[in-house]
Formats: C-alpha cells, structure tokens, sequence
C-alpha cells in the first residue's frame, strides 16, 4: 500500500476550517503527508488544530479572493507536492434574485482563487514534478438543482478550468482532478438547511441512497488523488455523491 | 410597512400567483405553487425588498400571511 502513501510529501490545503478542508488537512497528516493550512481566521485556524500543530502541520493565515493575498501566500509557501483547494461559499437564490455583485462574489472564491492560485505557484515554480492539485467542486458543476444557479456555474467552470490545466501541465509530470461532493455534513449544509428548512433537507437526504456524506467520505478520496496511487489519472471529475447522481 | 406591500412582492416573486389572489388569512404553505423554490425566492424577496434576513425555518413557522407580515415587521425594527 505504499503507493497510497503521501510521506515526504507537502501539501497545500485552503479552506482548512471548514468541514471538508479540515478532514482533509487530517487524511493527509494520517497518510504521513505535511500540510500547509490556509484559512482566513487566524484564530479559528488555531482553534480547529490545537491538537495538530507539529512539524507536519504550519497554519497560514491568507486572504485567497485578494491578488495581493495570493501573492504574498506563493511567496512564503514551500515547493509543494499537492493542492487541494476546500476553500469555497455557497449562496442560495432563486433565478429571479440574482445579481452581478452575487455572482462576482461567488466566482472570485469558487472559481478564480483557486485557479489563480495554482497557476501562480506553477509560475514560481513551487510545483514539484509528480505533484497533484485537486479542486473541490460539487455535483452541482454538472447536474443542476434549483437555487444553485451562481454557486453551480462557478463549480462547472472550475471543473472545466481543471481539465485545460491538466493538460497543460502534464509535461511537467503535474496532474489536476476535481472531485465533485454532493451534500456533506459540513457548515454548507446548515447553511443550505437555513435557505431551505429542515422538511426539505430530510427530502433530499432520501434521495440519497447512502445518505449525505461526512467530511472524512471525501477526504480519502483526496488522499488518493495526491497519492501516486493516482498517477495516471488526471483532468477527471470524481464523484463522491453517495449515489446521488447516480439516479 | 402595510401588509399590503408584502402582499403584492409576494405575488409578484412566487412564480405562478395572480394577482390579487392571495389574502392576509391564506395559509400559503397549503398553496400549490409552494416548494422548496418558493422558500428560496421568499428569503431573497424580503432581503431585497424589505432588508430583512430570514431563515426557511422561521418563514415555515407561519401559518397566514398575516404572520408572516408580523414576522417581517418585527425584524425590521430590530
């Protein structure tokens, strides 16, 4: 099971508060990988690892939607093994409610912070060779669902945005996959439940054949695809939906 | 605010409401057109219109438009 492995490997995790960033930054520690956390709440990002700060694991306070953020982040990073972008808003509204400043909103987190991101560090060249970045996106990026127009269309660019990039940056031996989560028990999901209730959150739940996933559901998935168990796969989408899209 | 207004942003955002058919006692979670998106355009129609910032939860707790208004009302005054 070496090749599942990620010891001697440094990877890049934003996002690291949340439900999913946080499984995350803790699968690749588990796999004997070191992380960078970034989060925008300094506090916060001491707080959720009190238990895991160690020569393995360095916090970093960054502000992604800011360029100047970025650039100060790529600038004080290590050469990295892998990415994995968590770092993600979700905004619910109906069709006829929605507006520019929503949808620049959304976009500047979703789709341009993590795409700028990886791309800058592949300038500095801090993207080692053999490295992988995984997007984060959501089963909305390819399948659609009332409320989700902005929040849907920001993950369907970012898949598309990760498939050019793994082609581009194949021959430098560096792959790029999204995985795309439906409903996981993370603050997005009380936030949806807000915008919804919890009737219609229970509704959907049973159209889930293994019902909603936990943070941990997608985070091995992640460690696979930084692993080089993974090495031949690159500019796919996988899914991690407990059924969902499978219906 | 008269809960007329409310009325009429009601209608108007709620995709498939005539005009002048919904009243201050209508129960509208019994109407045909409510669904989970109605909850949504809800939420977005009294943050837009009315600056009020309203949980699915809280508008699901009224019966009438009636409480619904009063729900409404007492938001904004905070």
């Amino acid at each position: 099971m070496a090749l599942f492995d990620l010891t001697g490997k440094t990877v890049l995790v934003t996002g690291a508060t949340s439900g999913i960033g946080r499984a995350v930054c803790r699968g690749v520690l588990e796999a004997g990988g070191a992380v960078v956390a970034t989060g925008r709440d300094g506090k916060r990002l001491d707080g959720v690892f009190e238990d895991a700060v160690s020569e393995q694991f360095r916090p970093v306070v960054a502000d992604l939607v800011a360029p100047a953020g970025r650039e100060e982040l790529v600038r004080e990073l290590p050469s990295l093994d892998g990415i994995v972008h968590c770092a993600g808003a979700l905004d619910l509204a109906p069709a006829s409610f929605l507006s520019s400043k929503k949808l620049r909103a959304l976009e500047a987190i979703n789709y341009e912070a993590p795409v700028l991101l990886t791309t800058a560090l592949f300038k500095a060249g801090k993207l080692n060779p053999g490295g992988s970045v995984v997007f984060v996106a959501s089963v909305t990026g390819f399948s659609g669902a009332k409320g989700h127009v902005l929040y849907a269309g920001s993950k369907g660019a970012l898949i598309a945005a990760g498939r050019s990039l793994a082609i581009e940056l194949a021959s430098k031996r560096i792959r790029v996959n999204s995985l795309a989560p439906g409903m996981v028990r993370s603050g997005m999901v009380e936030q949806a439940a807000g915008a919804l209730g919890d009737e219609a959150m229970a509704a959907h739940e049973a159209e889930y054949p293994l019902g909603f996933g936990e943070p941990e559901d997608v985070a091995w998935p992640v460690v696979f695809l930084l692993s080089d168990a993974s090495r031949w796969v690159t500019g796919t989408t996988l899914v991690c939906d407990g059924g969902f899209t499978a219906r | 605010m008269e809960i007329k207004t409310l009325i009429d942003e009601f209608e108007r955002s709620i995709e498939g409401l005539a005009p002048g058919s919904i009243a201050p006692e209508t129960r509208f979670q019994e109407l045909e057109q409510w669904d989970s998106l109605a909850v949504l355009t809800t939420i977005a129609m009294v943050d837009a219109e009315f600056e009020v910032e309203l949980t699915a939860n809280e508008i699901l707790a009224c019966n009438t438009i009636r409480e619904f208004a009063e729900l409404v009302e007492a938001k904004r005054g905070r």
